[in-house]
């Protein structure tokens, strides 16, 4: 209740302080605008959107897409021909071109934040180089966030690699303690496991490597391919939770905070999930969990920019939505900015906002992860089709019903599949 | 519409859409999704038709009179129809959960027993039919009260009195008169089922791996990863099953009706 009333009153103060700039905007006031927004999406974005509404005198329609299964679900409504005046998505080159922002987006390269953010030259680009994205959030740092009593009571430094990851299984197995939640039911999370592994694996020209056809994700030495191996290499070894098929995300996360289970991997935008489990205590939150980055063999963070408070705006044939949309961007990455970065306690990426007052130690953990790296950008970011399909092949590896030799090739297929979809030369 | 959709090109990528022969269906059988999902839908039907009218058959000649205690059970059987079918996924999903009640009271004669029920390969595909079957149950059994009711009483009551016994004479006289009833159960059900999406997404999503990716389940998929010339051949292909499955059958069962 006194998160609500905090948020309320962050509401309140955003929109008293603003107002009077939108009105200076001349902004045309009382266009309803829809927007297909993450059902992940913390107390600080909504409060964001309440905030743009009492500024502007537009109406912000949200529809619910749930976090698990996101992707799927805009695709499949995106093509039924549906369309928001604005979408919250990724904003990675592969799914912008899913999107074929080209014709469907608007450009936004020449606005503002662009100039003002660095968070561009990692993402909000599609392969044709322009900016289709409006990102106000601190890039997914993918990591483990681990429960600091478990590791303790156990004399555990926090893994940093993989390797460490399985060296510990060892010590937690014995009190019944799984070393890493996973989440089978939600799906992603097994899949996004390989990712990680394969973004610190693989070189630095990896992926350039593979668009020139020089590697190919079926390699045996690939990084996809030690990705998968080092997955079952954690299973084989004990190290994942007994229920892994049925269990959901959330319920890593409960299992990480109540120490049933010692690491989450993650990315770091689910923190106000950790937030969401304790009740929104943040003391109790920073004393019970950390976060740290992870490597494949040597420690390192993968980053990527994410979909939650990313804005995409696609061309609906309404101008005068099409407007009220751009102003919406506008605000949450110009005068709504500092104020979301406040109440959000998430790091600022575009300058001229200061530190939020209020970071929880979990967001320091978060924010030292992603300095400290090195850091390496998710390995499919630039791949054709961003290895969507790896939800399907990891489903089936993770019960046996594909091993490493034919889960790797479907890898390759779904890159060659959607390369070829959208027409890139030679492929 | 959907048919020329199927043997196109159809991407998120592009606005062009261009007729691309069967690449469609290679693309699904080389990714060994096409026999999985066609397999899955297969059995998944077999399953929760077979299941469906045996216990509604049942069900049905139990509740066949109209009393008030009937009229009671009757209701509650139907009331599962009632309810949304994601619903319905989504209250069984808890039930099979390993820490959910059907663990719970099975531990209380076998103490420590846990077991993932939608979790597991070999279990989840007939847990998520039972559900289908349990969702629709009381439609079926409705229509073969109406279709045991429509049996002179006479007729059975001749068999009785020629000296066979109950079973027999519901065997051998009152269901070869239920086939008009028996061929709309076994048709809808098993096309109902074809098409089954909304159960098995709420339940495991497909998973756990392709154990229950069926065919509605797989071209959801491929719509969600942008491949919509691979998901209308997925749609396809339900149409020709249904097709394929319907007309036959219905020409079977409609010959040995009374």
């Amino acid at each position: 209740m006194t998160f609500k009333m905090r948020q309320v009153a962050a509401v309140a103060a955003i929109a008293a302080a603003l107002s009077s700039q939108l009105v200076a905007s001349g902004h045309a006031a009382g266009v309803t605008l829809t927007v297909w927004h993450n059902t992940s999406d913390p107390a600080a974005v909504t409060a964001l959107y309440s905030a743009y509404e009492k500024a502007s005198g537009n109406k912000l329609n949200l529809v619910d897409i749930p976090a698990d299964g996101m992707e799927a679900t805009v695709l499949t409504k995106w093509a039924s021909g549906d369309r928001p005046d604005i979408l919250e998505f990724h904003p990675i080159s592969s799914t912008l071109d899913q999107l074929n922002a080209s014709q469907n987006l608007i450009d936004l390269s020449g606005e503002d934040f662009v100039k003002q953010s660095d968070i561009y030259e990692i993402g909000g680009r599609a392969s044709d180089g322009k900016v289709y994205a409006a990102i106000t959030t601190f890039p997914e740092t993918w990591g483990l966030y681990y429960n600091k009593k478990v590791l303790a009571d156990h004399g555990l430094k926090p893994a940093t690699t993989f390797e460490a990851l399985k060296a510990q299984c060892a010590v937690l197995s014995k009190d019944g303690i799984a070393t890493l939640h996973e989440a089978g039911a939600s799906a992603w999370p097994v899949a996004v496991q390989v990712l990680i592994y394969a973004s610190s694996a693989a070189s630095p020209t990896y992926v350039a490597d593979v668009l020139n056809h020089k590697a190919k994700l079926d390699d045996p030495n690939s990084p996809i391919v030690a990705g998968i191996k080092s997955w079952l290499d954690l299973k084989a070894a004990g190290c994942y939770n007994s229920d892994l098929t049925t269990a959901t995300f959330e319920q890593s996360t409960h299992a990480v905070y109540t120490g049933k289970a010692a690491y989450q991997l993650i990315h770091s935008n689910m923190a106000p999930v950790y937030l969401d489990e304790a009740k929104g205590d943040a003391k109790a939150l920073d004393a019970a969990v950390g976060f740290t980055g992870i490597g494949a063999t040597t420690p390192s963070t993968t980053v990527s920019p994410g979909p939650i408070g990313t804005y995409l705006l696609p061309k609906t044939g309404d101008v005068k939505k099409q407007a009220a949309a751009l102003d919406f961007v506008r605000f949450v990455t110009g005068p709504g900015y500092a104020a979301y970065i406040a109440q959000s306690g998430t790091f600022p990426i575009i300058k001229g906002a200061g530190d939020p007052p209020n970071a929880s130690q979990l967001g320091e953990d978060i924010k030292a992860a992603y300095d400290k790296g090195p850091r390496v950008p998710l390995i499919n970011g630039n791949l054709p089709g961003g290895l969507l399909n790896g939800i399907q092949i990891m489903g089936e590896v993770s019960v046996g019903q594909l091993t490493v030799e034919q889960a790797a090739p479907q890898y390759q297929t779904g890159v060659e599949t959607a390369a070829q979809a959208q027409g890139l030369p030679g492929w | 519409m959907n048919v020329p959709l199927s043997f196109s090109n159809w991407t998120t990528y592009r606005s062009e859409i261009v007729l691309n022969g069967l690449s469609n269906f290679r693309l699904l059988y080389r990714q060994g999704y096409l026999v999985s999902a066609v397999r899955v839908t297969v059995v998944y039907s077999l399953i929760a038709m077979t299941l469906q009218n045996a216990v509604s058959l049942g069900l049905a000649y139990a509740l066949r009179e109209t009393t008030p205690a009937n009229g009671f059970f009757r209701a509650v059987f139907f009331l599962p129809v009632l309810i949304s079918p994601l619903a319905a996924g989504y209250i069984w999903r808890g039930i099979l959960d390993p820490n959910g009640p059907l663990d719970h009271a099975i531990a209380l004669a076998l103490p420590g027993f846990s077991f993932a029920w939608l979790g597991n390969p070999w279990t989840a595909l007939p847990a998520v039919a039972f559900v289908d079957a349990w969702k629709w149950i009381g439609l079926t059994t409705l229509v073969y009260i109406a279709g045991i009711n429509s049996v002179p009483r006479t007729l059975n009551e001749a068999a009785l009195m020629d000296g066979a016994n109950a079973w027999q004479a519901f065997w051998r006289v009152t269901f070869p008169m239920l086939a008009p009833a028996f061929t709309f159960n076994v048709v809808v059900t098993l096309i109902g089922a074809f098409s089954a999406f909304d159960v098995i997404q709420a339940t495991t999503a497909g998973g756990p791996g392709a154990s229950t990716r069926s065919i509605n389940i797989l071209l959801r998929m491929q719509w969600g990863q942008g491949n919509f010339g691979t998901g209308s051949a997925l749609s396809l292909i339900i149409t020709l099953m249904v097709v394929v499955v319907a007309i036959p059958l219905v020409t079977y069962l409609r010959h040995r009706e009374v």
